[in-house]
């Protein structure tokens, strides 16, 4: 494999370049032409500043992607109704999503953009999202100009659809720190007033202070019980409306008890007051659901942005003079040709009229091989053309493809799925029960007393057993274990994840793509050096993806002295040519056979035999005289052995379940040493979703755990107790899922079942913390030893003893550190 | 100390406002992105100007 013999990093991005890209006498180097041509730009639009920035910043290193789209899409009237707004005749504005934001010096390099466009008036670019408000004059530049010379600095833009399910989380989000603000402000000015009468009972005050202090602190609760609270009402109602027992509920009946009490006592004049209790209770507790809403809906974002890679937005249509125009994707009717070049993915269901190519159908199908097609045969939108270019007349697009009917299974699997009731929901039921049972209780204890002390020992049992620890005990937790999951690449869409990945012993694994690389790689050259370098300056020809694995495995080889004289390339079968002199072929047994070229001893080979089927075999001649063999396959991912042994040891139940071909996938069932029956080979999307809903339904308790990349794990993904959509995978998966994983390959998978196990600690630690003091305050309050000094210190050493054990928890850290694999 | 019964509303006065401003700027969309501004207020436009005409300079040095 590639070693980094002459240190050259890129200029551009700073990675290193491979050796058989150092150009030796330059001082600029280049990883590829991406980065060559952003660099060059950069340079004539006076832009280089962003090097500057980008040292400063530290940031990581990320090469340049550079389209070379045309973007007349963005040009056409139905994405111009569909995205832009209209300001004014002069100005327009449109929100664009730019992939390759990775720094500060990307916020730079794209807000200044407008100095070397005129018509464009202004970028503001929001760095997390990745999301680019573009302000432009249509009079004097067009869209797809600007989303040129966007692609031009290694920003692909995309149009970006908030759906209304991002609207208002968007709303939401306004609407909770609204609440937010105003209860801390309430409760902060509160506490202060309330301080000075805590003072005055030791040391006295003037009455005309104290019931003027108390008036005052009546007024600031009300809009905190009125405004910010009001969410803790609905939730509750809407618990008991459906008999769902929710935490909100003995949240609510503290507030409203502890506020009317408190705002009878103001008004008679005498008597406790709890405002202060109540309303930073408030706080508190919306203060760790934003909190725990903010990282959730990061998560959101995020898949809600893969969401549009399933399928490009727009293809190349042929218009009536045989030219092709950029279209959305959208527009395309049955009939329209259109263009699919190599390294694109399929945008419609549809026949090929012309070309002859290979697709890879992985993400459909789950097939690593990829299928050979021609002429008359049908293609399905979500497919990779690998082989060369395609021309396809449409048949159906969008929602009608194949595509579209499995993201309608998803729908239905996310439809079907049961409502769950968190660990605290179901703690809560009894919670109000006992609290209540308690009241009662103290009633009777005091039954001799006047009907205000009964009242008054009732009511400060009430409120000091309010559960604000107990209300905080999950979302802090799940908070602090959301974000350091997503520090580590973990995006987890629901808390309630969390809960479930602690009883779930039964995992399915897709093959191709998740427990594989899901790339062709060689897996074995037999070749000496020479021979390797004739190979190597052959293939950099070709952009075939078994040249991509060869060229990559035989990068340290590379020679670029070598000359390549003449290229052919033979579709399906290989490619041949001369180089240096020699006459060198590169392909399959057709090839050779075509060619005249005689191989002895082919069929004997031991890998030959194991590999049948699944592993390619690619032979090489040079001079007509058979020289090596190269095996090209799909490997399993380096971790997946270590993962897979280690869920066994912890007594995982482990299938996997793939719609590639019986051979391939059993070759990778014994690899893992996992047993025949528990793979599953050639399942269909819709039978990977009956088989997900099947072991669902036989044993309810355990729940199921889905982990895969393809549109064709969607639908089982949606359907498990927790899918899991493995970095690379389509936008399907991630949609679906419940966890994506940003970073490659398995291990965040170690790290999100340790993670959440320890999280889960981390919840019960708080939730016997938080029962603790309530069990200490009950029987204070009923024994009416309480002063309202000492619920108004209570209170917040309880909130304070959940958020700092949530915090020291650290599940994800310390998990890290570790490194378990 | 009956300051304090004028005080104490003037201040609460103040908070209101406070509050207000918090309002508003939640609403024109100031606390949707808390990240980027934060990088933003570090570019410094007079020295790009001035770097860009140090670099021609020495591009024409190695020229």
């Amino acid at each position: 494999m590639p070693k980094v013999g002459e240190s050259a990093v890129c200029t551009h991005c700073g990675l290193k370049v491979l050796p058989h890209l150092v150009r030796p006498n330059d001082d600029k180097q280049f990883c590829c032409s991406g980065c060559r041509q952003v660099y060059a730009i950069l340079n004539e639009c006076g832009l280089e500043q962003y090097y500057n920035l980008r040292e400063m910043e530290d940031a990581k290193p990320q090469s340049a992607n550079v389209s070379g789209r045309g973007f007349e899409d963005f040009d056409d009237p139905s994405f111009t109704s569909k995205y832009v707004k209209k300001i004014s005749e002069t100005n327009n504005t449109v929100i664009l999503y730019l992939e390759g934001i990775h720094c500060a010096a990307c916020v730079w390099l794209v807000e200044n953009l407008p100095r070397t466009n005129k018509g464009l008036l202004s970028i503001r670019l929001d760095m997390a999202r990745a999301q680019a408000v573009i302000d432009w004059d249509p009079s004097q530049i067009s869209l797809s100009a600007i989303a040129r010379s966007l692609d031009r600095v290694g920003y692909l833009p995309h149009p970006y659809n908030l759906s209304d399910v991002g609207r208002l989380r968007k709303e939401e989000g306004r609407d909770m720190l609204k609440r937010l603000g105003l209860a801390t402000a309430c409760a902060i000015n509160i506490m202060v007033i309330q301080a000075a009468l805590y003072a005055g009972e030791y040391s006295g005050i003037d009455p005309r202070f104290e019931s003027f202090f108390r008036w005052i602190s009546f007024l600031l609760a009300i809009p905190v019980v009125v405004y910010s609270a009001r969410t803790f009402f609905t939730a509750a109602a809407g618990g008991l409306m459906q008999k769902v027992p929710h935490m909100d509920l003995p949240i609510s009946i503290a507030i409203l008890v502890g506020f009317s009490y408190s705002a009878v006592s103001t008004i008679k004049g005498f008597g406790h007051i709890y405002f202060d209790s109540i309303t930073a209770l408030v706080a508190l507790l919306l203060a760790g659901r934003y909190i725990q809403f903010q990282v959730q809906r990061s998560a959101m974002d995020l898949s809600e942005r893969m969401r549009g890679s399933t399928l490009p937005d727009f293809a190349r249509k042929k218009d009536q003079e045989g030219n092709y125009v950029e279209t959305p994707t959208d527009t395309l009717k049955a009939g329209d040709h259109v263009e699919v070049l190599v390294g694109e993915t399929i945008p419609v269901d549809g026949v090929i009229v012309k070309g002859v190519s290979e697709v890879n159908n992985a993400a459909l199908t789950g097939e690593a091989e990829p299928l050979k097609l021609e002429s008359g045969m049908p293609v399905h939108a979500g497919s990779i053309n690998l082989g060369s270019r395609l021309e396809i007349v449409t048949q159906a697009t969008g929602d009608l493809t194949r595509v579209g009917s499995l993201m309608q299974l998803v729908n239905q699997a996310f439809q079907k799925r049961a409502p769950i009731v968190q660990l605290v929901d179901r703690i809560s039921k009894y919670f109000v029960v006992i609290v209540l049972l308690l009241a009662v209780l103290t009633a009777m204890l005091w039954s001799d007393q006047p009907t205000e002390i009964i009242l008054e020992r009732v009511i400060a049992l009430l409120v000091i057993t309010c559960p604000c620890a107990l209300g905080l005990a999950t979302p802090v937790a799940v908070s602090v274990s959301l974000s350091m999951a997503t520090k580590m690449g973990i995006y987890i869409k629901r808390a309630d994840v969390i809960e479930h990945m602690k009883s779930i012993r039964r995992v399915f694994i897709d093959k191709t793509g998740t427990i594989t690389t899901g790339e062709m790689s060689v897996l074995k050259f037999d070749g000496n050096k020479k021979e390797a370098a004739l190979v190597h300056a052959l293939e950099s020809n070709s952009n075939h993806p078994i040249a991509e694995a060869l060229l990559k495995a035989l990068a340290d080889f590379a020679d670029r002295t070598l000359l390549v004289e003449s290229f052919e390339e033979a579709p399906g079968l290989g490619i041949h040519g001369v180089v240096d002199g020699h006459h060198v072929v590169i392909g399959n047994m057709r090839l050779m056979e075509k060619l005249e070229i005689q191989w002895p001893y082919i069929e004997n080979s031991n890998l030959q035999k194991k590999s049948k089927n699944i592993l390619t075999n690619i032979y090489i001649a040079i001079d007509n005289t058979p020289v090596t063999k190269v095996v090209v396959g799909d490997p399993l991912r380096p971790e997946a052995l270590q993962i897979v042994e280690r869920l066994k040891r912890e007594n995982w139940k482990i299938d996997l379940v793939s719609g590639d071909h019986h051979a391939a996938v059993s070759r990778v069932a014994s690899l893992l040493g996992l047993d025949e029956d528990s793979t599953h080979a050639g399942v269909t999307p819709e039978e990977k979703l009956e088989l997900v809903n099947d072991t669902m339904g036989k044993n309810e308790n355990s729940g199921l755990l889905m982990i895969g990349d393809g549109v064709n794990d969607a639908a089982a993904l949606a359907a498990s107790s927790v899918g899991v959509a493995v970095h690379g995978g389509s936008g399907a998966s991630a949609q679906a899922a419940d966890v994506v994983f940003t970073r490659s390959g398995l291990k965040p998978l170690v790290s999100l079942i340790s993670g959440t196990r320890r999280t889960m600690f981390v919840i019960y630690r708080n939730l016997l913390f938080s029962l603790l003091y309530n069990i200490v305050g009950a029987y204070l309050a009923i024994s009416g030893i309480v002063d309202p000094l000492f619920a108004a210190v209570l209170m917040p050493i309880s909130s304070l003893t959940v958020i700092l054990s949530s915090i020291l928890g650290q599940s994800y850290i310390r998990d890290n550190r570790k490194s378990p694999v | 100390m009956d300051i304090i019964l004028i005080l104490l509303p003037a201040c609460l006065i103040f908070s209101g406002l406070a509050v207000a401003a918090f309002f508003w700027a939640v609403k024109s969309g100031q606390m949707d992105d808390l990240k980027t501004p934060a990088v933003r207020m570090l570019f410094d436009d007079e020295k790009v100007a001035k770097k860009k005409d140090g670099d021609t300079e020495s591009d024409e040095k190695k020229k």
